[in-house]
């Protein structure tokens, strides 16, 4: 894609060193670069010392698809003058499959996703993250839960049995 | 990349692998507002760290239509039983939304539900809705 040699490049710098130089379109995508930005707009170099190089280049990936995405759509909305609601829908029936597909991984991943998008204010992108990791809980019984996510149970027999005994309304079976 | 991430992870700290406990309350709660209320209640027994996480849930999403079960037992007082535990164990700080959905085919009283809307207005939610 053509992108006009006047637009300006932002450096994001990862918490292991790393650089990754983006358009500055891409880069507000992420509202806390937005703000940086809108506050100093000399900016071109931001350190981001929560995010570590491979989150970082995927919250990128991310960002840069949707730019894509909503330039296709605004190019496309342009040239017919008006834009076609199938080809509207179509596009985003695209970036929906987009998304799933980008979501296809384990939970540390996907863990690390959340903090980083939520660290960054992506908004589209911690609603997609965190909706994905909902998914995960949906419909499990606690010991699914525990062996999805890894979580040690710490707490002892009687713990557990004291707690249960609280809201025993919850874990009635149902259906 | 990503297997070094998570070696060092691992040696970090005794439990690190367990990721999803270490997340922020705000993110956790997040998560949980996703969920079905029995659901976000269940996760206290998952570990200690998640005891008392969904009695500061912000969000209170009560749709009537969640608790189906109840209404084939034709037993609108569990359902009302329920609801009222839920609000008497939580704790009633930091309440952000409170939304109550009663479109289902149960006998509540009004002094009843009443009596939920008094409970989230006291806790001064920024949004606040209901719909019968």
């Amino acid at each position: 894609m053509a992108r006009s040699s006047t637009e300006n490049m932002i450096t994001l710098m990862s918490s292991d060193g790393e650089e990754f130089m983006v358009t500055e379109k891409v880069a507000r995508e992420c509202t806390t670069i937005r703000n940086m930005l809108e506050d100093d707009c000399v900016i071109t170099n931001i350190p981001l010392p929560n995010v570590t190089s491979d989150i970082l280049s995927m919250v990128i990936e991310y960002c840069m698809e949707h730019v894509a995405a909503a330039e296709k759509a605004a190019a496309e909305t342009a040239e017919k003058g008006s834009s076609s609601a199938p080809a509207a829908a179509k596009a985003n029936k695209d970036l929906e499959e987009w998304d799933k597909a980008f979501m296809n991984v384990d939970v540390y991943t996907l863990c690390d996703l959340i903090l980083a998008a939520n660290y960054l204010n992506v908004s589209g992108l911690l609603d997609l993250t965190i909706q994905t990791a909902a998914n995960l809980i949906k419909g499990k019984s606690p010991e699914q839960i525990r062996k999805t996510f890894h979580i040690q149970n710490d707490l002892s027999l009687e713990e557990e049995e004291k707690i249960r005994s609280q809201t025993p309304w919850a874990f009635e079976k149902s259906e | 990349m990503y297997c070094a991430c998570k070696l060092l992870r691992m040696e970090d700290t005794e439990n690190s692998n367990d990721i999803i406990s270490s997340l922020p309350d705000s993110v956790i709660h997040h998560i949980m507002s996703f969920l079905k209320k029995k659901e976000t209640v269940q996760t206290c027994i998952l570990a200690k760290r998640w005891k008392n996480l969904w009695r500061t849930l912000p969000y209170l999403h009560l749709n009537l239509n969640d608790f189906g079960q109840y209404f084939s037992m034709d037993s609108s007082q569990l359902f009302i039983n329920l609801i009222s535990n839920l609000l008497l164990l939580r704790d009633p700080t930091g309440l952000h939304t409170f939304q109550l959905n009663c479109q289902a085919p149960i006998k509540c009283a009004d002094q009843i539900i009443s009596g939920w809307a008094l409970y989230a207005l006291r806790c001064k939610p920024r949004v606040l809705s209901a719909c019968s």
